[in-house]
């Protein structure tokens, strides 16, 4: 019933893959995000050629970066700009996450709203491609929008005072599309509740007077404290849970309770084997009580419950299968760990490389900046946002344009 | 469900559940091909037109703006200061006949500076993952221009409401019986996902054409809180709001709901609102007069709770089996047996829906109507109304103020007679 | 309650006298605005039950569409509101003033004589609402009379309740009745039709097979079988259709429940399937039992916190919660599409439709 249930949740149904999938939708996402930059300067190098006599053209655009100032001889010479490989853009994404992760630190959100933020951001790079959307735009968008999924909702007001030059527009600009873009789906299954409750069961079994070989054979592995063990073990776990967890790509192919396991196993590995050895192996007793007793000290619902059907369901053996499944889960976040120790040149470099696919006019001297956040007009695909007249001039512009594209 | 569960992949893990995923939702090439299908056919992602503008699929808008095509605008249900209602239409598809849809278009509120509203947040958090026949279904959503929020819902004729008020049908107690089975059912699936509703009253209870019961209306709903966090206790329509809110109790649990559902219960039977306050303090004095006075001695701690204040006038004894056998004789024994459980002062004492949906009452003649031979309200003034309800603001129980006069002269109406 | 009844009764009868002896109010006019009705045929009247003046429709809307606000009648300092404005019911306003004090103080006063030890109390109890409902009437000693009907609430509280709920069962009770004896004398109208057309029917049979009889080679004993047989036909006919009618007439005079429910429309009596509770859903946990308490020292203070405990809050739906999520999906395994495998894939619809099933 627990993993049937499991299997009702978006996070089950719309956002779990394996990872060829995981790794196709990521390329699939960032071929269209390429695509669109192709398109922009393509186009901007059409509106450059037919310029070429205006003031804009030869006028140098004023170039606050250090990039080098363009001198558009002949647009059409200058080459398509590098564009960001699916990793580069992953990098990316997952460098702001732990910006993200730093921003919520500033508001002392609880460690759900945190993960939240982290897996919204996850998501909707996952559909949507750096290239339109850099993820710098979209930070307090997202960790606002999931202040209010989490219950834990303060005005925008409130909100911009703790950040420095924000503003209330600025945070709600992009939250239709971040909420579009992550499907609506506002619960997320984190692991941390689960973890808790897996500890405080383990260390309610620990405690107990029980006979059940299985925990005995578990005791004696954890040598001579082992709640003590336990308790410093989930210290660490908690620390892999709320970090590492987020930032790989556990929780698209991992369930909550494999990956609070993943990070057990990273926090203390003979304890997690152990642990999954007492509670899915062929003869395990599933953590029940023994039969004879405390039956009747269990409330009614369950008592019954147990009655007709201890016979009836033999736990299922999952053991062989999880075993290699947690490893795999607790590699997977500690390879995550990289992403913290990226050096600073390499972000840079991927940054500016996005920086001048996002830009064609900086360097054709025309067009106009691709993706959102950029103080120039409006992209005519993002019309929606904007008020109705510069969407309408736009329009003009692309009827212009356009023609001479096809 | 689309979640393949596939086949044992190894002899000794016959329980495991092996989920396949595809993509989600394909980036939209403009074809009527999920991306995923072309995943999985070949691989590698088959590249759209370079210039087409089809192809211009990194872009939200453009999942949307199919979502959108999905569905057809009929008719306004009706409007209000929270959101507009439509009557709509799926499409058909080639395998699928249309089927009308309410599309709630949630407005901006021009109060609310903050984006999305919390109860748009809340109705769509918690309506994408809670599926169960006796629960709303929410089908899609998606925002329209001028970023409104659309959420495409199942279309249900009319509600609990319309049926009680209509005093020229007769309501035996087995269709009150088949009510309360179908509330409790939903009210135990929202408890079993670990969500409280905090907005149960006859309105948010729909019916659909076949006569099965659907709790509606996530706009107040959150999930259980953890420990140490606060929950608001402005919730829940105050006829129908349990004594532990008034009292500011800033932790509470699903037996909120459960209290509301138990004067639900009682309206069934006496047609008219149970406790129908005119202000907080009215409506906590009713409680107070009709079930009893809170004291530490019927539950323990009450006074320390932030807003308890102790009760003026005199104080009355939890009522027992006696007042509750005179006053609902009709429910017979066992059905009083479960309003008394429902109804108990002390949050502690009342049943868990499940519990309740154990009562003896449940499987006792007069057995529970099937749903199809239920009471209906008929046709098109149902429609309006249920649009006027979906409409309506979470928490509040009038759409104008000047609504509230005339329910309270409709109560004035009853017993007017003799 | 007789003595309310029949007042309300003289009142109807009052109304409708006023109205024939001044045949028509062809010229009335609106005493707020001043149009009359023979200008404006369609003019409708309205008055609000706190003041009871009158005034026309469009005065109610020019004045009160905007909310709230005080009657334009000089002198009068009520404030009306828009939605309790109607239509007058009875011509004299005096009487309809007298039916809303009527109506509000039968539902504050609604013993019935069975709550009385004698005659003689319930009727001396009728004569302390009589005089309550004049002084309301009339204005004498408002304050007084007001604090005695709070008073009367007060200490009747659930004995009014208790009526009410009475009151709303009989009327349900009288609905049915009606409804039942509507059905009753249906079909009883039905039954009647019925044996006419067969009496008709067999007549004119009859007729022709006697015609026919009397062609034939031996008239006598062909007239003879005819006419026995006809007798036969028609006398099982009549017992069959007098027996339909015992039917009816014993159903009608059958206890009051039954005809309760007969009128249910739950033909489908056989007690359903075995009751389940959860409708088909597996509750089963397979994977752990609850315990009534968990080994957490973070959540000790909560567990002893008085306040938290008095609201409601039950420590023990965290456990559960906590403990469930620990093992929801742990034995799901995500894994790549078997493409190899030739598996059909399913298309996927964008969004997944909710799939509206318990038993998931």
């Amino acid at each position: 019933m627990e993993d049937q249930l499991y299997t009702t949740t978006t996070q089950c149904k719309t956002w779990s893959f394996g990872p060829t999938t995981l790794s196709n939708l990521r390329s699939s996402t960032n071929a269209a995000g390429v695509r669109s930059i192709k398109r922009g300067w393509k186009r901007a190098r059409v509106e450059a050629s037919s310029t070429t006599n205006t003031p804009l053209a030869t006028t140098p655009i004023p170039s606050n970066n250090n990039t080098p100032t363009p001198i558009p001889a002949d647009p059409s010479t200058i080459p398509d700009p590098e564009t960001l490989s699916p990793s580069e853009e992953l990098t990316l994404v997952n460098y702001y996450m732990l910006r993200l992760m730093a921003m919520s630190d500033i508001f002392s959100f609880p460690s759900s709203v945190k993960a939240t933020a982290c897996v919204f951001l996850s998501r909707f790079h996952l559909h949507h491609s750096v290239h339109s959307y850099h993820p710098k735009h979209l930070l307090t968008t997202i960790l606002f929008l999931a202040t209010k999924t989490e219950n834990n909702y303060l005005s925008t007001a409130e909100f911009c005072k703790r950040i420095p030059k924000l503003t209330p527009e600025a945070v709600l600009k992009y939250e239709f599309k971040v909420a579009g873009g992550i499907g609506w789906d506002f619960e997320i299954r984190h692991p941390l509740r689960g973890a808790d409750g897996g500890i405080m069961e383990l260390l309610t079994a620990l405690g107990s007077n029980s006979t059940d070989p299985g925990l005995q054979t578990l005791r004696e592995k954890l040598g001579p404290n082992p709640s003590r063990r336990v308790t410093d073990a989930a210290g660490r776990m908690k620390g892999y849970l709320t970090k590492e967890a987020l930032v790989s790509d556990v929780y698209y192919h991992y369930t909550p309770p494999q990956i609070f396991l993943g990070a057990l196993w990273l926090a203390d590995k003979e304890l997690a084997e152990a642990y999954i050895e007492w509670r899915f192996s062929e003869n395990s007793t599933m953590g029940r009580p023994l039969k004879k007793k405390k039956k009747e000290k269990k409330g009614k619902e369950k008592a019954t419950e147990e009655e007709t059907t201890a016979e009836a369901s033999k736990p299922p053996a999952l053991a062989p299968k999880l075993v290699p499944a947690v490893i795999a889960c607790g590699e997977m976040m500690l390879k995550a760990q990289e992403y913290e120790k990226i050096p600073v040149d390499v972000l840079k470099r991927i940054d500016k490389k996005l920086h001048r696919c996002q830009n064609p006019q900086k360097f054709l001297g025309a067009g106009s900046p691709i993706g959102i956040g950029n103080e120039a007009p409006p992209q005519p695909k993002k019309q929606a946002e904007e008020a109705a007249p510069p969407e309408k001039k736009r329009k003009t512009e692309d009827e212009m344009f356009g023609g001479a594209l096809k | 469900m689309s979640a393949t569960t596939g086949p044992p992949t190894s002899g000794t893990l016959s329980n495991a559940t092996v989920i396949r995923r595809t993509l989600p939702f394909g980036n939209g090439n403009g074809s009527n091909t999920p991306l995923s299908a072309m995943v999985a056919e070949s691989g590698d992602i088959k590249l759209a037109n370079d210039d087409s503008d089809a192809s211009d699929n990194d872009d939200p808008d453009d999942l949307n703006t199919r979502t959108k095509k999905k569905y057809t605008k009929d008719r306004k249900l009706g409007e209000g200061a929270y959101a507009v209602v439509n009557l709509g239409h799926r499409r058909a598809t080639a395998t699928e006949p249309a089927v009308p849809v309410a599309i709630k278009k949630i407005k901006v509120n021009t109060e609310f500076r903050d984006g999305i509203t919390m109860d748009a947040i809340r109705e769509v958090k918690y309506l994408r993952e809670l599926h169960h026949i006796n629960i709303i279904a929410l089908l899609d959503v998606f925002s329209s221009k001028n970023q409104n929020l659309c959420l495409v819902l199942e279309f249900l004729d009319s509600d609990l409401e319309m049926i009680i008020r209509d005093t020229s049908q007769t309501l035996s107690m087995g269709d009150i019986k088949s009510w309360m089975l179908m509330s409790l059912r939903g009210l135990w699936w929202c408890h079993k996902s670990f969500v409280i509703h905090r907005d149960i009253k006859p309105n948010n209870l729909l019916l659909a054409a076949n006569g099965v019961l659907k709790l509606a209306d996530f706009g107040l709903a959150r999930s259980f809180a953890d420990p140490k966090r606060h929950m608001t206790h402005q919730v829940i329509t105050r006829w129908y709001r349990p004594p532990e809110l008034f009292y500011g109790a800033k932790f509470y649990s699903s037996s909120v709901d459960i209290f509301s559902l138990g004067l639900v219960f009682c309206e069934l039977m006496l047609r008219v609102p149970f406790l129908a306050g005119n202000t907080d303090l009215h409506q906590l004095e009713l409680i107070c007069q009709w079930l009893g006075t809170p004291t530490e001695e019927n539950w323990p701690g009450v006074s320390t709770l932030p807003g308890y204040h102790e009760a003026s006038g005199t104080v009355v004894k939890e009522r027992g089996t006696d007042f509750f056998m005179n006053t609902f004789i009709a429910a017979g024994e066992s059905g009083v047996d479960l309003l008394m459980k429902m109804l108990r002062l002390d949050p502690r004492k009342r049943c868990s829906a499940r519990e309740a949906l154990d009562s003896k009452w449940f499987s006792q003649e007069p057995y529970p109507t099937p749903p199809a031979s239920l009471p209906k309200k008929g046709g098109g003034k149902g429609i309006e109304k249920v649009g006027s309800d979906l409409k309506r603001k979470a928490g509040e129980l009038f759409n104008t103020p000047d609504e509230r006069g005339k329910k309270v002269a409709r109560k004035l109406d009853f017993g007017g007679g003799g | 309650m007789p003595s309310i009844t029949s007042s309300t009764a003289a009142a109807i009868a009052r109304a409708r006298e006023n109205a024939i002896n001044r045949g028509g109010d062809a010229d009335e006019i609106c005493p707020v605005c001043k149009s009359s009705r023979y200008l404006n045929p369609n003019m409708r009247f309205l008055v609000n039950p706190e003041c009871y003046h009158k005034m026309c429709e469009s005065c109610v809307d020019r004045l009160f569409s905007q909310g709230p606000s005080q009657c334009p009648v000089v002198g009068c300092d009520k404030i009306l509101r828009k939605q309790k404005f109607r239509k007058q019911t009875f011509e004299d306003i005096q009487v309809e003033r007298e039916v809303d004090v009527r109506k509000r103080i039968a539902k504050t006063f609604n013993k019935r004589q069975e709550d009385f030890p004698s005659l003689k109390e319930f009727n001396d109890y009728l004569e302390e609402v009589e005089t309550v409902t004049f002084n309301l009437l009339n204005s004498i000693d408002i304050n007084a009379t007001e604090a005695k009907i709070t008073a009367f609430e007060q200490s009747n509280k659930s004995s009014i309740l208790q009526n009410a709920a009475k009151a709303a069962q009989e009327q349900q009770f009288a609905l049915a009745q009606r409804e039942f004896e509507k059905e009753h004398h249906r079909r009883t109208r039905e039954l009647e039709n019925e044996i006419e057309a067969s009496e008709k029917r067999e007549r004119a049979e009859h007729k022709a097979n006697l015609l026919r009889a009397l062609e034939a080679d031996n008239p006598d004993a062909e007239v003879a079988k005819v006419n026995k047989l006809a007798r036969k036909k028609s006398s099982m006919r009549r017992e069959h259709q007098e027996r339909r009618a015992r039917e009816l007439e014993a159903a009608r005079n059958a206890p009051a429940f039954q005809f309760m429910s007969n009128l249910n429309r739950v033909a489908e009596e056989a007690p359903p399937e075995k009751y389940d509770p959860v409708d088909g859903f597996d509750e089963t946990n397979r994977y752990f039992v609850y315990r009534d308490k968990y080994e957490s020292p973070w959540l000790d203070d909560t567990r002893n916190n008085k306040a938290v405990l008095a609201g409601g809050y039950l420590l023990q739906q965290y456990y559960e919660r906590a403990v469930f999520e620990a093992f929801s999906g742990v034995g799901c395994f995500i894994e790549d599409p078997d493409i190899e495998g030739g598996e059909a894939m399913a298309p996927l619809e964008s969004f997944d439709t909710p799939m509206i099933d318990s038993s998931v």
